[in-house]
């Protein structure tokens, strides 16, 4: 117990939009702080990254789902249970931008399991300004009409990454009912109220 | 309390109708047949969904017999520059197109401004919602044994003929992607990334991710050895795809010509051109957009002899694409040409439109000494006329005293029609001279496709079609157009029995 729990509080985040986006790059940027050329992405990917804010260290695992269509059927069984989920479009392309409303949030309303979980808007690719074809102003009504937190970033320059993932673990720690089940295992072992099982967790926290 | 029904009277066998994958409906009394003639190449209401074998099939330019509607899409994919269009087949369609697609596709209609992500996601949607996927006769376990080419290659040759030429089609698709790499960014992995899970039904999430990385790499590889054998049988011949894009269609390619040099390539790697010496590839005009036309609008090839002997390669068949109104529609054809005096090669002919004429260069003592100077093309009017001009109605409208079309002198017929054009390729052979490509810079030819076959590739598809591979018979015009309905049959026939 010395050492204390590795973390306060462990959340699941849901990267999900169509394909080429840039889910994958938003997330390589976000966790290895790097840019690529990245291959589509097959099925789903999940990437941990460890970080503190207000004086919690918190570990996020981060679901990126392949946005191809065959895999929409495989990637909703990663809903579950996810405290925040990340809607991606690309400002180039007003396509995905649509499709965020027509098939996306419907995918989120059917699939997940949290009622409370909180939905960020991220608008990728903002470098590319010369070809921006959803403005500012669009994202921030779609933001509002769905409730969803909204950002602007960009994962070639940086710009916006890394607070898209903080505004939404904020938001989430400003949430009680979604914090219910984050904290490490054995503080939801006591909270169940298992004493058969408690005994156990105290050996392995050694 | 159990309700008796009776049996049916009065029954009596009226027509006897069958399906034919490459006809239509066969049988099909007159008074059944559609007001309007659909395009949904289908035994159902649905080009989406349906097995092949239950679709109207046409021949794709190597020989694959897939079903209509695909090569329908790929062909309207080209002409519209999806091969150059980045991450095509990998980003998503927007939902709504591609829902009013699918409803225009089913009701026989192909509009012409079709968003190049929409005919890719579609391509790819009628893969996944086939009733079984294609490659789902290959177990995970013999996809994972799969490692080299060769046996890669030996695993695809146990699949039942309509997914061979299904799969053989798709991989074709996906080598032109790839060959376009530089443009939009789809090397081969990345294609078959965006492909795979559509050749397969996904059961267990579980397996169904490793499964699909099998066959992600299986596909790979399989484009890379397309792509190796594609390299390896070019051969000198050059051939010149002249391409008009469709006025109006779009502002921004409207006043643009395209101009490509494709290599042809012989299936068993021969020279063609047994003719004098080398051809030259036609320089592409610096103000012009090279445009890669294949499989429908293709490929042309010919040695001296072809010239020589060309007027024996008679005008042919037409078959038709769907025009904007949606109101003439037949299936894309391909017509079996071979020269009568025997050219060990084959022509297919793939036409694109209403009408078509395709008339070889007449033994001119010009073009004689031009041995290459073979030019076929067709004529694409705003008529709904189904019939086919020969070359004389052709050259007694279209040409000057004597009947010279080459460069420099532009056919009158082609430049008066240029307003109802929809969409225009030309395809020449060309020999030293300088003029063609001027020539062929003010010509507005709309689409045609020529393409050498070698001997087994006519074989394979006379056998597919059940025709015993004759080479001492030579098969003139073979048409594969499939039965037509014109409008006024049908009101015809209810006329003529006071229906209406």
């Amino acid at each position: 117990m010395a050492s204390g729990p590795e973390f306060d509080h462990l959340f699941k985040l849901l990267l999900i939009g169509d394909s080429g986006v840039g889910k994958s790059s938003l997330l390589l940027r976000f966790t290895s702080d790097t840019f690529d050329d990245l291959s589509p992405t097959i099925g789903v990917d999940f990437k941990l990254k460890l970080m503190t804010l207000r004086g919690k260290k918190l570990k996020l695992t981060v679901w990126d789902t392949a946005g191809q269509e065959r895999f929409r059927t495989l990637t909703s069984s990663y809903y579950r249970g996810a405290q925040g989920i990340i809607l991606v479009y690309d400002v180039t392309r007003r396509d995905t931008f649509t499709n965020l409303s027509d098939i996306w949030l419907k995918e989120v309303e059917m699939h997940s399991t949290n009622q409370d979980c909180i939905k960020m808007l991220v608008g990728n690719k903002v470098d590319k300004d010369q070809e921006r074809v959803v403005t500012k102003q669009e994202g921030i009504a779609f933001a509002r009409q769905y409730g969803c937190l909204f950002l602007e970033c960009s994962a070639k320059t940086r710009l916006n990454v890394e607070k898209c993932f903080e505004e939404l673990v904020l938001k989430i720690l400003d949430t009680p009912s979604l914090l219910r089940d984050t904290t490490s295992t054995r503080k939801n072992i006591l909270h169940t109220g298992l004493q058969s099982e408690n005994s156990q967790e105290s050996s392995s926290c050694c | 309390m159990e309700m008796d029904i009776g049996y049916p009277t009065d029954v009596r066998l009226i027509a006897h109708v069958t399906f034919d994958r490459l006809q239509g409906f066969l049988g099909l009394p007159v008074e059944f047949e559609l007001e309007v003639p659909r395009r949904v190449p289908s035994a159902s209401t649905s080009a989406f969904g349906v097995s092949a074998e239950s679709m109207q099939c046409s021949f794709d330019a190597f020989g694959n017999s897939v079903p209509t509607i695909l090569l329908l899409l790929q062909e309207r994919l080209y002409e519209q520059g999806g091969l150059k269009t980045e991450g095509i087949f990998r980003i998503n369609p927007d939902n709504g197109k591609e829902e009013q697609l699918r409803k225009q596709l089913n009701n026989g209609i192909v509009p012409y401004d079709i968003d190049v992500h929409c005919l890719a996601g579609l391509i790819k949607a009628w893969f996944r919602e086939l009733p079984k996927g294609v490659l789902d006769i290959l177990s995970p376990e013999q996809v994972m044994e799969c490692h080299t080419e060769d046996q890669c290659f030996a695993l695809v040759k146990t699949l039942p003929p309509t997914e061979a030429a299904l799969l053989d089609w798709a991989i074709n698709l996906m080598a032109d992607v790839v060959q376009e790499e530089a443009c939009n960014k789809m090397n081969a992995r990345n294609v078959a990334v965006v492909f795979a899970p559509n050749m397969i039904q996904v059961l267990d999430p579980l397996t169904a991710l490793k499964h699909a990385v099998q066959v992600m790499n299986l596909l790979k590889t399989l484009i890379l050895k397309k792509l190796k054998d594609r390299k390896m049988s070019v051969i000198p011949a050059r051939v010149v795809v002249w391409k008009e894009p469709l006025p109006g269609e779009n502002g921004s390619i409207n006043s643009t010509k395209q101009l490509k040099v494709v290599n042809v390539t012989s299936p068993k790697g021969t020279p063609l051109n047994r003719g004098n010496g080398r051809t030259e590839v036609t320089e592409t005009p610096e103000n012009s957009n090279v445009t890669k036309m294949k499989s429908f609008t293709q490929a042309f090839a010919a040695g001296s002899e072809m010239v020589e002997k060309a007027g024996s390669v008679h005008g042919s068949e037409c078959g038709s694409f769907a025009d904007s109104s949606g109101r003439e529609s037949r299936s894309e054809d391909g017509n079996l040409l071979e020269n009568q005096q025997g050219l060990s090669g084959r022509w297919i002919m793939s036409t694109a439109s209403d009408e078509i004429s395709s008339d070889t260069v007449e033994n001119r003592p010009a073009e004689k000494s031009q041995p290459f100077a073979t030019l076929l093309r067709k004529g694409r009017s705003s008529s709904t006329k189904n019939q086919c001009r020969d070359d004389s109605s052709v050259n007694e409208k279209g040409s000057s005293g004597d009947g010279s079309r080459m460069p420099g002198n532009v056919d009158p017929l082609i430049c008066g029609e240029k307003s109802h054009r929809k969409d225009g390729a030309h395809v020449s052979l060309q020999g030293s001279q300088k003029p063609l490509s001027d020539w062929l810079h003010n010509q507005i030819v709309p689409g045609i496709g020529l393409r050498l076959m070698g001997e087994a590739s006519a074989e394979k598809i006379e056998k597919r079609r059940g025709i015993k591979p004759s080479m001492e018979k030579p098969i003139l015009a073979e048409s594969r157009t499939r039965a037509t309905y014109p409008l006024s049959k049908r009101t015809q026939y209810l006329k003529n029995n006071g229906m209406v």
